[in-house]
């Protein structure tokens, strides 16, 4: 209970570094550029000032029939492997292009986390990206991501 | 006038320009339901090929991509929580929600339903308001726009029991987001993390979109498995649950033309857009509903307001279009393209010399409104289906659509990386009790209140009295402080109860 409260308490604090950032970014710049992002970063930074003293004030055990406080409790891990699967997805769409991508994310997932058979999970990656090259790139005109090892341009951030 | 209605109709039954509003109609709703690709891109590639055509036949052909496609955005909303256009994100918030509980043909039903009607209504307005329309443009300043704006967050905010202040939070963090890129009053390139180019123009909308809805739910149907529809099974078999949503919409018909309402006033407004009228419709129909806290977990009434708002804001997009030919948003701006190009000129001279033209959009947008309601009721029993699929077979379906729904919009990589972002922050601070509700109404409203914010200072040379000196300014200033003090009792209330218990 101790873990989840400080857990609980140090997301919060994680989030203060937003605003806080917005509010110290905005004194650089001119009135007129800084008044709206000033109110609003203070705002909020007051704000949340006000939830993190409830939660260090909040009991450690709930009492009987209180609802269990918000976090992400025991599902981390799994919401841990999902946003690994899809940063996994966009990694190797940036590497190898959007179709390639696709194809081998469908094929990986379904026959590592959906339990299908490795024969299933080809042939629904190969309907799949069939679809989307008909629908998207012969019928729309969409021009997909070929891959940065495929030539395609490094995009400027 | 009736004259112009005449030619209009009896070219709306020539077989050739029924044909067209038919293939409008089916494109629309296929572009309205595919994510990241618009409505705008569907009349972007459509105007090439009407070179030749009579322009009524244009006209007729436009309409039913415009008449159609929030219908098909709705549809994905519904079933996956992805909406298929940017302005069919508030759809989500009840219509997801309503097919988890196994009524996605229920929540469709009310859709089409709601949509027809609110169609209906912002077209029959329109035409009782071109002549006075230029009362109403005057009427709704920038201070009026700013009151609405603040409006809708702190309904929207209040309105989540026990959470008023991580509400407040999640939609000043909305705005914030939204304040990324250059300043619209100064042009300064602001917080933009080291980024000259990528965040120039701000958080784009679609990925942004994408991510809080769609790689955000992804993460929930990973996290506890199943199906979409919780208990596995539909309780709406056969074309019941289709009628119960058409009825709902009938039974909350206050919630369908007060929707219809914001939609058309935000549609007059140049530069708004309907994302704004979907919100505000929410909002503003969760403050007036019995059962308040039913909204976000499957609230016939939010998704009746929401669609009916969607489908009336064109019908006052359409005002300021054809009256004065300032496009109320690029999709107008695309149609005033099309007017160009056949040669005819928009304005005011438009009512005056082609008004079988304004007629033919006007009737061409009820036959497709009508077409696309009656497709979807048709076809949302069989759509329905897809919420008892196991979803670990859609996660990497609805995440390859998503990623798809994230590039397409501009075609830039980094997007698919800005959703993922968006998707996993709005589900941590959704588990944390911050409600993605008002992050997204916070990102949505907040640049243009900055805008219309400063736009006001600018007007009353930096003094903050315009805000409480015109009349309909300070009437929304007044149901501001009303809610804040509503909500304070409430809670209130709340905390004294549970002192007795």
């Amino acid at each position: 209970m101790i873990i989840q409260k400080a857990g609980r308490v140090g997301f919060h604090l994680l989030l203060l570094a937003i605003p806080t950032y917005f509010f110290w970014s905005a004194l650089g710049y001119e009135p007129r550029a800084r008044l709206v992002p000033m109110l609003v970063s203070a705002t909020v930074i007051a704000l949340l000032l006000v939830v993190i003293v409830g939660e260090c004030r909040k009991a450690e055990v709930p009492e009987s029939g209180q609802a269990e406080e918000p976090s992400l409790g025991g599902d981390a891990l799994q919401v841990a492997i999902i946003s690994s699967w899809a940063l996994l997805f966009f990694f190797v769409v940036y590497l190898v292009g959007f179709l390639i991508g696709a194809l081998v994310f469908f094929v990986f997932f379904l026959a590592l986390s959906g339990k299908t058979s490795w024969l299933m999970a080809v042939s629904g990656a190969a309907i799949l990206v069939g679809l989307i090259w008909g629908i998207f790139v012969k019928i729309l005109g969409l021009e997909l991501f070929a891959g940065i090892l495929f030539g395609a341009a490094t995009p400027s951030f | 006038m009736f004259d112009s209605l005449l030619i209009a109709a009896s070219q709306l039954v020539d077989p050739y320009n029924f044909f067209l509003i038919l293939v409008g109609t089916v494109v629309g709703l296929v572009f309205g339901f595919l994510p990241g690709v618009t409505l705008l891109t569907a009349m972007a590639l459509f105007l090439p090929f009407t070179h030749g055509m009579n322009p009524i036949s244009v006209m007729f052909l436009f309409s039913g991509i415009m008449g159609s496609a929030p219908f098909g955005g709705s549809i994905s909303a519904i079933l996956f929580n992805i909406p298929g256009e940017p302005f069919n994100a508030a759809t989500c918030f009840d219509g997801y929600p309503m097919a988890k509980q196994g009524e996605a043909s229920r929540a469709l039903g009310i859709s089409a339903m709601a949509s027809a009607l609110g169609g209906l209504i912002g077209l029959v307005v329109l035409i009782l308001l071109i002549p006075a329309i230029r009362p109403i443009l005057f009427a709704f300043g920038p201070p009026e726009f700013f009151m609405v704006i603040l409006f809708g967050l702190v309904t929207m905010a209040v309105a989540v029991p026990g959470q008023v202040l991580r509400g407040l939070v999640a939609g000043g963090l909305g705005i914030l987001i939204s304040l990324i890129g250059f300043s619209p009053v100064t042009g300064v390139l602001r917080f933009s993390f080291g980024s000259q180019n990528y965040l120039w123009d701000g958080v784009r909308l679609v990925p942004f979109f994408v991510g809080i809805f769609a790689i955000n739910e992804i993460i929930e149907y990973f996290v506890h498995g199943g199906t979409i529809s919780v208990s596995g099974k539909r309780q709406d078999r056969g074309f019941a649950g289709v009628l119960k949503g058409v009825k709902d919409a009938f039974r909350h018909w206050y919630a369908v033309l007060q929707g219809s309402v914001v939609g058309l006033i935000v549609g007059i407004l140049p530069g708004v857009g309907g994302t704004v009228s979907n919100f505000l419709a929410y909002s503003m129909a969760r403050q007036v509903s019995k059962e308040p806290d039913r909204f976000g977990h499957g609230a016939p009434d939010a998704i009746a307001a929401v669609e009916a708002s969607n489908n009336s804001k064109d019908g006052g997009d359409l005002l300021p279009t054809v009256a004065f030919g300032i496009p109320g948003s690029s999709t107008m701006a695309l149609l005033l393209g099309a007017f160009i190009l056949h040669g005819i000129n928009p304005g005011p001279l438009l009512v005056r010399d082609h008004m079988d033209i304004v007629w033919a959009i006007i009737l061409g947008r009820l036959v497709a409104n009508l077409i696309a309601s009656a497709l979807g009721l048709v076809a949302a029993d069989f759509l329905a289906r897809v919420t008892t699929i196991n979803v670990m077979y859609l996660v990497p379906v609805i995440l390859t659509l998503a990623f798809l729904g994230a590039y397409a919009d501009r075609e830039n990589i980094l997007d698919i990386g800005l959703a993922i972002f968006a998707g996993i922050g709005g589900y941590v601070l959704s588990r944390f009790g911050f409600p993605v509700i008002t992050l997204v109404i916070g990102f949505v409203l907040g640049n243009l209140g900055e805008l219309a914010f400063l736009q006001s200072l600018q007007i009353s040379f930096g003094s903050y009295a315009i805000f409480f000196t015109r009349p309909i300014s300070l009437l929304l200033f007044v149901a501001i402080v009303l809610t804040f003090l509503y909500a304070l009792y409430k809670m209130l209330g709340r905390q004294a109860k549970a002192r007795e218990q």
